[in-house]
């Protein structure tokens, strides 16, 4: 476990290496092979993880005083304020702030940093083949592409690995910065632009949330920055429910939840592996990261608990609604991604007593399908950028089908995926969606709101309903019936590179056996691995829920038969049942609930209002202000501008005029 | 004359002088404000005489002094309202001719010689062929009109008061005429006396008779002046003290201290006028010597080295070598600057 | 006896009157007469202070401003010259385009000659080797 420290550091740093070297020679020396630095630094990185990950593991089972599965290693100081000569605790004063650079490890982060990087990795060697035309020419912006991944690679594991929310700040708004620059990575694009910019301000909105929450942490704890510090719930007095709040606002603000989710659809202008791996698999799971962090403080306030699973529950609804309707593939797995970051929210917001072992039961829960998602999701995405790239970039569910026969492997991908997403046993999303579901169940015999959590897991299997019906929907008008080609291909279709299929393949096993891999019933078990995270309580044995399970896979198995009844003959009937079914609540799902509209209505409009008086004041107030400021200077030298006329001989006299005035003052000094 | 009675006359003078000068200024309309001109400088110029005559003794020195000025004075006026730029020139030449005059007055044949060759020889006939060639067959605007008359004759006469003034406040104070060495010889024996102790003998150093430190500090520094007055004032107190008359040994010595600042403080400024560079000696007296110590002629002036021309070239080649070299390798570049210029020009124009 | 007063008195009047000229008149070659006025003014002042103090430096500085002023006189007239090519006068007024920018150029009015005196023609120089046309020279001076 200490050995595993010493190179640490490592692990994000090298990205974040690889990425400048990217920034700096790509352009120059590496052009077609800028993607170098990118995948060296990501293999790197994952075997480093792998190493790391197994001592955990060691650590993990050794139940060891002396050898602790959670340990904080501070490499140096980063900055510090105030005054320099206070020393140790007495540093923990308001105006005296040291921040270190110090990492984390215990079973939570290892757990993701092996995602991260594996994942990271796969996607960056996909993105090889996926930057490039038919014809082998890359994109233009080729190096920026991988240096901005590798920089976000190195950003996203500063943010999982930091032992300090300064540190865990930086990530966060890092992986933010890297997923602005990659929504606009075409920015010859306005929508491209757009996206960007809204992905980056709606998200804004969060993090500033986010800071007051740490902020108030901060000084509610004594002045603590670190995790240990700062998850010891004797230091609070109060200010722990408002923080956890606040905290959970800028998870909003990430994890693309409701209200502030309206960003994720758009920034799938974004290149598909970037969408698999920032808006899919790795970036919008921080905030579930860091709600899973700070879950003993979450666990203490159930009001904010209950805020937490509801936003969840409805953001998942609603996602999941909306994404019935939609005919753009791309933003059907967006906001399927939305539902499923629902779905997380739900288990976190489902561990209520601190006393009981709900907590780890729920952040394991969560963290499980957080991993499961992450690898089925990417698979998906990469799927349908396999297709997007097949179908020169059209995506657009009325305008394809029938693939199955032409993208064979990409169909073997996207339906492991479809089916994990849809919870189908013994598919990856089916272990973990059990999971939540009985996290909830089981919530609601402990909560004082019984009610309120059989509602949300009722919700819960509905929603598994959906999922499985507009994945399944999504699968058989992208694969199924006749042939449907778009112009742009000029009838020629041929399967993607191998750099982007083998990825698929592999991460197609992966959405295969993940789930049944990390189930309670293995010893690879994710439960009793962060079951072992200090700080809670050791887990007793708890059997299946078979009532969340029947219920589950019941729905699951209705919505992927309901989808083959509407859509099994492919897309041909399509246009006839959107068309012949137009009423309000299909209208409502497609222009998905209005919220950009209302938005639009609601906030920017007055903002609009208020900019627009701000702009006039300026312009007219103060600018006037200052040119009048700029004009008693010009006034005044108008006055004597006419002196210089250009006479040689006005000249001459003024200089005789100044030396009469002082020979006159000599001459009446005397 | 006194001053205050000279300067009155003097700013009488001038005020005629400018109503002269701006009457005759070439104007737009002129009508007969030429001929007030003309006779407000007669004014001018009889007041003038009769301040010189009644200043200065009746010699031939102040005839022809007067002579000559008169022609300067009366043809630099008509050079600058001369509308006829050819007329202004000959003017200009009778001005130069006269100021030779003045010249020689100063004892400066070759300078004199020098002038009269180099102006009225060479710069003003080249400006007669200057204006010939630039073959201006009609009058021109320009010289009919003046540029700003009244604020250029008013400027140029102020000026011309305050320069006068000045030097009649100057002069007559007689400021630095003292006696460097006589001085520092009093201060000396003022500073011995100011160690004795005893009352009676202090007093018989300081007042033996003709002996008498003030008076002969006073005598040394010329007998009037501001210096004197500040004696007066400083160690006598408008005579109400008097080292003669007191008996107090610390009164006495505090005016005797305040004597010998006077006198150290009128060195230290009289030696901020002193040149100090050492010449040869080719160029006369030595600008180090006081006043007192210079040759005199008979009429009781400077004696200038009798040889002008000689004493000059000596000097010339001697102390002020590198200064002639110069001023002959200025007068090649102009020549040569000339010529450039004027060649230059013509392809300008065609093009 | 006269002193060294009345010849700096004559000296600071010869200079003014040459500044007077100097900015008043507007023909470029009075311009110039009037100050090499101010230099024998100044030559004047030199030379009485070399006479009051019985040496020789006073004189020797006033044939330096006599060389100076040669110089000066060559590269004036050439300059007069090469403007009066330019512009066809001898007017300073014409020159005057370092104003301000905006400042509109000082116009002097065509002005109605009086006929209260008669303008004089300059003289001009005959072509060499012919006999000058009886009338032309009629109307010189």
């Amino acid at each position: 476990m200490y050995d595993a420290m010493a190179y640490l550091w490592m692990i994000p740093v090298i990205p974040i290496i690889a990425g400048f070297i990217t920034f700096i020679i790509g352009p120059s020396l590496l052009r077609s092979h800028a993607h170098l630095p990118c995948i060296i630094a990501g293999l790197i990185s994952f075997v480093l993880s792998l190493f790391v990950l197994n001592d955990v593991v060691k650590a993990v089972e050794s139940n060891d005083i002396s050898n602790p599965s959670s340990v904080s290693v501070s490499y140096f100081e980063w900055f510090r304020t105030g005054d320099p000569n206070l020393v140790g605790e007495n540093i923990k004063t308001a105006g005296s702030l040291k921040a270190e650079f110090s990492l984390r490890l215990d079973p939570l982060s290892s757990a993701m940093i092996v995602m991260v990087t594996f994942l990271g990795t796969l996607i960056a060697v996909f993105s090889t083949g996926y930057m490039r035309d038919h014809h082998g020419h890359i994109d233009p912006g080729y190096p920026r592409f991988f240096a901005s991944v590798s920089l976000f690679l190195g950003s996203m594991l500063i943010l999982v690995l930091a032992d300090n929310v300064l540190l865990l700040y930086a990530g966060w708004e890092g992986v933010g910065l890297c997923s602005y620059l990659l929504i606009g990575f075409w920015f010859e694009k306005p929508s491209a632009c757009k996206a960007a910019r809204k992905a980056f301000l709606v998200t804004r909105l969060g993090d500033v949330a986010l800071f007051l929450g740490f902020a108030l942490l901060w000084v509610s704890s004594g002045y603590h920055l670190d995790f240990d510090g700062l998850l010891t719930l004797s230091n609070y007095d109060s200010g722990v429910g408002l923080a956890c709040f606040l905290m959970f606002l800028g998870a909003c603000g990430k994890s693309a939840q409701f209200p502030l989710h309206v960003w994720l659809p758009d920034a799938m202008e974004g290149p598909s592996p970037v969408s698999a791996l920032i808006h899919a698999a790795t970036m919008v799971t921080a905030g579930v990261y860091l709600l899973a962090r700070f879950m003993p403080l979450f666990a203490s306030v159930p009001e904010v608990q209950m805020v937490v699973i509801g936003i969840g529950a409805f953001t998942s609804l609603l996602a999941a609604l909306i994404a019935l309707t939609q005919t753009d593939l791309k933003r059907i797995l967006a906001y399927s991604t939305m539902s499923q970051l629902g779905y997380m929210f739900m288990a976190l917001g489902s561990g209520i007593d601190v006393k009981s072992a709900l907590p780890i039961l729920a952040l394991s829960a969560a963290i499980f399908h957080l991993l499961t998602h992450a690898f089925f999701k990417a698979l998906l995405f990469l799927s349908a950028g396999s297709v997007m790239h097949s179908m020169h970039d059209v995506i657009d569910l009325r305008r394809i089908g029938g693939l199955r026969k032409v993208l064979p492997l990409t169909h073997i991908g996207f339906l492991c995926g479809a089916l994990a997403l849809a919870g189908l046993p013994p598919f990856a999303g089916f272990w973990s969606k059990d999971e939540i579901l009985s996290v909830i169940h089981e919530t609601s015999k402990h909560s004082n709101y019984p009610w309120f959590y059989i509602l949300m897991w009722a919700t819960g299997i509905f929603v598994a309903f959906l999922t499985a019906f507009y994945t399944f929907r999504a699968y058989f008008l992208t694969f199924w019936g006749g042939l449907k080609l778009p112009e742009e291909c000029h009838g020629e279709v041929h399967e993607s590179p191998k750099s982007m299929t083998y990825p698929l393949l592999l991460l197609s096993v992966f959405a295969i056996g993940i789930g049944f891999a990390l189930s309670n019933s293995t010893p690879l078990s994710i439960e009793k691995f962060l079951g072992k995270t200090p700080g809670y309580l050791l887990l007793e044995h708890h059997d299946h829920d078979w009532l969340t399970v029947g219920f589950a896979t019941a729905s699951g198995f209705a919505g992927l038969i309901l989808a083959f009844v509407f859509y099994g003959k492919g897309g041909v009937t399509f246009s006839e049942q959107s068309s012949g079914r137009s009423n309000f609540a299909v209208e409502l799902s497609k222009n998905k609930f209005f919220f950009d509209e209302i938005y639009n209505k609601l906030l920017i409009a007055p903002l609009n209002l208020v900019f627009y008086c701000s702009r006039i004041f300026d312009q007219y107030i103060l600018d006037g202000l200052v040119d009048l400021i700029a004009h008693i200077p010009r006034m005044i030298a108008q006055l004597f501008r006419p002196i210089q006329n250009g006479l040689v001989q006005f000249y001459a006299l003024a200089m005789i005029l100044a030396v009469t005035v002082f020979l006159i003052a000599l001459a009446r000094s005397m | 004359m006194n001053d205050q009675s000279w300067m009155t006359l003097t700013n009488l003078s001038l005020l005629f002088g400018w109503l002269a000068v701006y009457f005759c200024l070439p104007k737009r309309i002129s009508g007969s404000s030429r001929l007030i001109g003309y006779v407000a400088g007669c004014i001018a110029l009889i007041i003038s005489a009769i301040q010189i005559f009644t200043t200065y003794s009746f010699n031939p020195e102040l005839v022809l002094f007067c002579v000559f000025s008169f022609f300067a004075v009366v043809g630099s006026c008509l050079m600058i309202v001369a509308q006829n730029p050819a007329h202004g020139a000959i003017c200009f030449a009778l001005t130069i001719t006269s100021t030779g005059g003045i010249f020689l007055l100063l004892a400066a044949p070759f300078v004199m010689a020098a002038n009269i060759i180099v102006y009225a020889g060479a710069i003003i006939v080249t400006f007669l062929f200057l204006l010939m060639l630039v073959n201006q067959h009609n009058a021109d605007l320009a010289d009919s009109e003046s540029r700003e008359p009244f604020l250029a004759s008013v400027t140029g006469f102020i000026l011309m008061g305050s320069f006068i003034s000045i030097l009649t406040a100057s002069f007559s104070s007689q400021s630095l005429s003292g006696n460097r060495n006589e001085i520092e010889l009093i201060i000396n024996e003022t500073q011995q006396a100011l160690s004795i102790t005893n009352l009676s003998e202090l007093k018989a150093k300081v007042i033996n008779g003709d002996n008498y430190v003030v008076t002969k500090l006073k005598n040394a520094l010329g007998g009037s002046g501001i210096w004197v007055e500040r004696i007066e004032v400083d160690v006598q107190k408008n005579g109400t003290l008097m080292i003669n008359k007191s008996d107090d040994i610390v009164e006495i010595k505090t005016a005797l201290t305040s004597l010998v600042s006077i006198g150290t403080e009128y060195l230290k400024y009289r030696s901020l006028l002193r040149p100090s560079i050492a010449m040869v000696g080719n160029s006369g007296a030595d600008p180090s010597l006081p006043l007192g110590k210079i040759r005199k002629d008979q009429s009781g002036r400077p004696a200038m080295p009798a040889d002008n021309t000689t004493f000059l070239g000596k000097l010339l080649f001697s102390d002020q070598l590198i200064a002639v070299e110069l001023a002959g390798l200025l007068l090649l570049v102009a020549t040569i600057g000339a010529i450039v210029i004027v060649r230059q020009l013509p392809t300008k124009v065609s093009s | 006896m006269l002193d060294l007063k009345i010849y700096l008195i004559l000296g600071a009047i010869l200079f003014c009157i040459g500044l007077i000229g100097f900015v008043s008149r507007r023909n470029m070659i009075t311009m110039f007469l009037s100050a090499e006025l101010m230099l024998q003014g100044v030559a004047i002042n030199f030379l009485a202070f070399s006479r009051f103090r019985g040496n020789l430096q006073g004189q020797s500085f006033v044939l330096f401003i006599l060389s100076v002023a040669a110089c000066e006189a060559a590269i004036a007239l050439a300059l007069i010259v090469i403007l009066y090519r330019a512009k066809n006068s001898l007017d300073v007024s014409k020159w005057q385009d370092l104003r301000e920018e905006d400042l509109e150029p000082n116009e002097d009015q065509e002005i109605l000659l009086v006929d209260s005196y008669q303008v004089q023609p300059m003289p001009t120089l005959p072509v060499a080797g012919h006999r000058p046309a009886q009338e032309e020279d009629a109307s010189h001076v």
